[in-house]
């Protein structure tokens, strides 16, 4: 091996400590890279195949009730590709050992045939046998919650009537992906129970023979569907259309469209953001070590070295350390983004997630590192080139110094000599100490983004479900019941007290602007729920006109005191225009609140609710759950107070999990950071500490002078990294928007503590290690040789 | 042993400069390092650098090493102008054609003896091998040391092998002994001679010691930028006759 390319690996194993440090900065930085952006790639990608292989429709219907017969004229529409009738019905579940209530969703499966569209994947087991009763293939998500498997067998309400129902097969399909009730915003496998039967049974069941109450469609390459849905919404207009929709309304495809959404802002963001962070600090490391190889670079020179053959020298000991870096980032990065994958993939239903590196991201990842170490190089390399060797090679010169601003001050005399050298070290090299702070700085802000979910989600979810909502248990009705009944469950031992509401499927019309979403009435005086307006402050509900969330507002280009069109998608196809008083604030979901009753006078049937809040005496929860789920009115039943708690078992844990990762790489940040200021500062300075010892300085004394410097660059950078980090997490936040969550900027005082204590644990220990250095520091070895 | 064979060859020049001048600037503060130096270096002989502190010795040399460059004035080796030439042209004349050897030695520290001399022979055009420059300094025992576990002395040969090894027309060394004792120095300088002598490099040596001058073919004092006086020698010591 040549001389030169010795000297290389021997001076990378003798500063191993900084390479490792570097190494790992890179190792965090493409890690988070890798890990988020491949399992986006890796999600999107299952989930095209998956919707391709499958058959996944692109038009979704449903209504009260069709003679088959009428596929001949749905198929006459122009650009449909395949069609599928079925029926399908919510029921109502029990599972054995399980008190809470369990609701599901039932869907017919052609009895001679596979389905044209939203085919099985069947997991274990096998299709339920044609004309046999109560065979069912049962979701895969539901039975992994409850340790289901074939042979297993379920209690079922269908349609009033109780049935024992035998799971022959465990299975999924594209159309339940996300397998969660309609209209819930957080997936529940453990209370929603995806299931498929047979048609004949069903249509027994449900008294459909021959007829259908759920069309699904495929259309051809380069079809409009909002045409397709048009011309289907007047065919099924007569039998009591709901409403069709497309891919981008159903449930399943619209949550998992919102979490890719959201995946690939937190997929960019934050990755970007850390490797660009890791790329800045890489480079500023890189050149500080370079620098301090300025005299070697001196004698290559005097032999006659060229500028080209140190530049390869220095840049191949970067790509050395840059490669461990790069091999640890993709090491880990492999094995996070199969974690991270798996967590996705327990909420979101695949047959198969295969977890792969994208090589695009891998190629992103190595070439913003390379780019960062190299330009280090560069810089550093033609500066310490472009000095006549003979500067390098002369004996050191004392550096210039001045005094600095304290001691111009008058301060001069209150301070003692280790301290003004302090503070003139550090006005000689500001831009060592700028980069430092800015180092530690952004450490900080790392750490104060990985845990900007939490804070800001657990925000959100306390003031909108915790302080919005008075009540204890939500009871969503089958279809709407009289108003009376609301007087009977308030009869219930241990309900205090109960109210009514009615919820109706609406189409928000405003010029050619329309959107699709729920339209709720309460009473004026409502007790148990709270509406916020715009500036946070409780509002009533307006005895006239309807109150808009503000963001639909903004997307359907409302005004205060606009009238709006509203069409209900009930069945009833009727129309109605409504002012729009006033704006609402909400974090999540897209809702409008008007009057019940006003509601009830523009529908066909008056007086109905379609769901009650209730306030309870806790102690009774689950009697009351018990009693409820009797009657076969009662559908959905959701106790906020568990609805939290799952919550944050879920959801939240997954941040946690985010934060936690992301805490520990800024961390490691910090403390590359502080160490390598530290380290080459020390090497740096090592024959002036050195004369200091020999004048009789104690080690106490000496590592004063050097760790000092880093004390006060590390209290300065923490309110700097508290201002950066508000920065980039208001920005991460202002652009992770959707349609569907607004979360707001909340930092909490837990997190600042958080991100000064990483940073100062960090500093704490690399001072340490680097006081270890400095008590072995070698006297005459430094003084006798010059580095 | 022939003490002459450096006189007996053509008086052939390797250097000549004209009105050499150097100034630094300090801010507003101008040191005139050099002021106008007009000497010759002929092939084969041992010159010996002699002057006070901040005389400008060591501008000179790092001048005649393509290490610096002039502020005004000329310098020539050989044929080539070395006041006019390129970064380039510098790079390769440092590498083909001079050795340098340092008061503090400047070894890498993370190269051993052998590497440390490998380092320079690898990129030269006729170079010996590392262990016959290293035998020529009498360190074969030493070769696989580092720097930090050789004596200041050793280093020191080991920087002259280094500098031999490419086989140099001329060897620049300022102050070579000066962080060494007499005994250690003499070493150093026996070292010089005998390189001198059985390769013929020119030698330029930098020292403060007066003494050292008896081992030269001439003496050039400087004093102030400028040069004092040129002085023959009509009979060369060996260094172990020296004393100091
Ligand atoms: N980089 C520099 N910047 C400013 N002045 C310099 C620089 N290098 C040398 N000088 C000045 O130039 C003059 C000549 O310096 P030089 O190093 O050549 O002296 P020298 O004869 O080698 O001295 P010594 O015997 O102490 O090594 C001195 O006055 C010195 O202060
Ligand atoms: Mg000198």
């Amino acid at each position: 091996m040549r001389a030169i390319n010795r000297k290389l690996f021997r001076d990378i194993s003798n500063m191993w400590g900084m390479v490792f440090v570097i190494a790992l900065m890179i190792i965090c930085g493409s890690a988070t890279y890798i890990t988020f952006l491949s399992t986006l790639d890796s999600l999107r990608q299952s989930q095209e195949s998956y919707y391709q292989e499958y058959y996944f429709s692109n038009v979704f219907a449903s209504l009260k009730r069709a003679p088959n017969a009428l596929a001949s004229r749905v198929r006459e529409i122009e650009g449909v590709n395949r069609i599928e009738l079925r029926i399908q019905s919510g029921v109502n579940l029990e599972v054995p050992g399980f008190d809470e209530a369990v609701t599901g969703m039932v869907t017919s499966l052609p009895d001679e045939r596979e389905p044209l569209l939203n085919r099985l994947y069947l997991r274990e087991g096998r299709m339920p046998n044609p004309y046999v009763e109560n065979e069912i293939v049962l979701g895969d998500g539901f039975a992994e919650g409850h340790g289901l498997s074939t042979g297993d067998k379920l209690m079922a309400v269908i349609n009033g009537r109780k049935k024992e129902l035998t799971i022959v097969g465990i299975g999924l399909s594209p159309e339940f992906i996300f397998q969660g009730q309609p209209g819930n915003t957080s997936g529940d496998l453990l209370r929603f129970g995806i299931m498929w039967m047979r048609r004949s049974p069903l249509e027994a069941a449900f008294d459909m023979d021959g007829a259908f109450n759920n069309v699904v469609l495929s259309v051809t390459r380069g079809t409009n569907e909002k045409d397709v849905i048009v011309q289907l919404d007047q065919i099924l207009k007569s039998h009591g259309g709901l409403g069709a929709i497309s891919r981008e309304d159903q449930n399943s495809h619209f949550f998992i469209t919102e979490e890719f959404k959201q995946l690939k802002q937190t997929a960019t963001i934050i990755p970007t953001i850390f490797i660009l962070v890791a790329a800045f600090l890489l480079n500023v490391v890189i050149s500080r070590l370079v620098r301090t190889q300025r005299e070697q670079v001196g004698i290559l020179k005097a032999f006659g070295y060229t500028n080209y053959e140190i530049g390869i020298h220095y840049s191949l000991m970067v790509s050395v350390i840059v490669l461990i870096g790069l091999a640890g980032g993709i090491l880990l990065g492999h094995d996070l983004g199969q974690r991270l994958s798996a967590l996705y993939a327990s909420y979101y239903r695949f047959p198969f997630l295969h977890f792969e590196i994208n090589l695009w991201d891998l190629i992103a990842a190595s070439f913003i590192c390379m780019a960062a170490a190299y330009s280090g190089v560069f810089f550093s390399i033609r500066e310490a080139v472009t000095l006549p060797p003979a500067e390098a090679m002369r004996p050191e010169q004392p550096k210039i110094y001045h005094k600095s601003i304290l001691e111009k001050m008058g301060a001069s005399d209150l301070l003692d000599q280790p301290t003004k050298m302090i503070l003139r070290q550090m006005g000689r090299q500001r831009m060592k100490i700028v980069f430092g702070v800015l180092g530690v700085a952004f450490a900080i802000a790392l750490v104060m983004l990985g845990r900007m979910s939490n804070d800001s989600v657990k925000y959100a979810v306390e003031v909108e479900f915790r302080q919005a909502n008075l009540f204890d248990l939500g009871v969503s009705f089958r279809e709407g019941i009289s108003k009376h009944a609301i007087m009977e469950i308030q009869r219930t031992p241990g309900v205090y007290y109960s109210e009514g509401y009615r919820s109706v499927p609406v189409r928000m019309i405003a010029g050619h602007r329309r959107y699709l979403t729920a339209l709720e009435g309460h009473y004026t005086n409502m007790k148990l729920r709270q509406i916020l307006d715009t500036e946070q402050q409780p509002v009533e509900i307006p005895v006239e006109g309807l109150l808009m969330n503000k963001t639909l507002g903004e997307i359907l280009k409302v005004e205060s005191g606009d009238t709006i069109t509203v069409e209900f998608m009930d069945g009833s196809g009727r129309m109605a225009q409504i002012p729009t008083v006033g704006f609402i604030h909400q974090y999540f979901g897209l809702g409008c609140y008007m009057n019940i009753e006003k509601l009830n006078s523009l529908l066909p049937e008056k007086s109905l609710v379609s769901g009650s809040y209730l306030a309870i005496d806790r102690a009774y929860e689950d009697e009351i759950t018990a009693f409820l789920k009797e009657s076969p009115f009662v559908g959905e039943i959701i106790s906020k107070h568990r609805m939290i708690e799952r919550f944050y078992e879920s959801t939240a844990q997954t941040w946690l999990i985010i934060a936690l990762f992301i805490s520990l790489f800024a961390g490691a940040t910090a403390f590359s950071v502080v160490y390598n200021n530290a380290r080459i500062s020390l090497s740096e300075r090592n024959r002036e500490l050195a004369s200091l010892r020999v004048l009789g300085l104690t080690r106490g004394e000496i590592s004063y002078i050097l760790l000092g410097e880093l004390a006060i660059v590390v209290l300065v950078a923490i309110p700097i990294g508290f201002f950066i980090g508000w920065g980039i997490t208001y920005f991460t936040l202002w652009s992770m928007q959707t349609e569907l969550y607004r979360i707001p900027m909340n930092i909490t005082a837990a997190t600042y503590a958080l991100a000064a204590l990483v940073v100062i644990v960090s500093a704490v220990f690399s001072g340490w290690l680097v006081r270890r250095k400095l008590n072995r520091l070698d006297l005459i070895g430094v003084l006798k040789t010059r580095e | 042993m022939n003490a002459n064979v450096a006189n007996t060859i053509a008086h052939e020049t390797i250097f000549s400069t004209r009105n050499l001048t150097k100034t630094y600037k300090m801010g507003v503060v101008e040191v005139q390092a050099l002021r106008g130096i007009d000497m010759e270096i002929y092939a084969s002989e041992i010159v010996v650098l002699l002057g006070a502190s901040g005389s400008g010795k060591s501008t000179l040399v790092n001048i005649l090493g393509g290490l610096d460059t002039a502020t005004a004035g000329q310098v020539h080796y050989r044929k080539v102008n070395l006041t006019e030439a390129s970064e380039s042209e510098l790079t390769s004349y440092r590498r083909l054609s001079v050795g340098f050897v340092f008061q503090f030695y400047n070894l890498i520290p993370s190269l051993t003896a052998r590497e440390n001399v490998a380092i320079v022979t690898e990129i030269a055009e006729h170079p010996m091998k590392p262990e016959e420059a290293l035998a020529l300094v009498d360190l074969e025992e030493r070769m696989d040391h580092f720097p930090a576990q050789l004596s200041g002395g050793e280093q020191q040969r080991v920087a002259i092998a280094r500098a031999v090894a490419k086989n140099p027309d001329v060897l620049l060394c300022d102050e070579p002994t000066g962080a060494l004792d007499s005994k250690t120095g003499i070493i150093v300088l026996k070292a010089l001679q005998k390189v001198n002598q059985s390769l013929g490099t020119a030698t330029v040596l930098i020292t403060h010691n007066v003494v050292i001058g008896g081992m030269a073919d001439r003496i050039i004092s400087l004093h102030d930028g400028k040069i004092a006086g040129i002085r023959e020698n009509k009979v060369k010591r060996l260094p172990e006759e020296m004393e100091w």
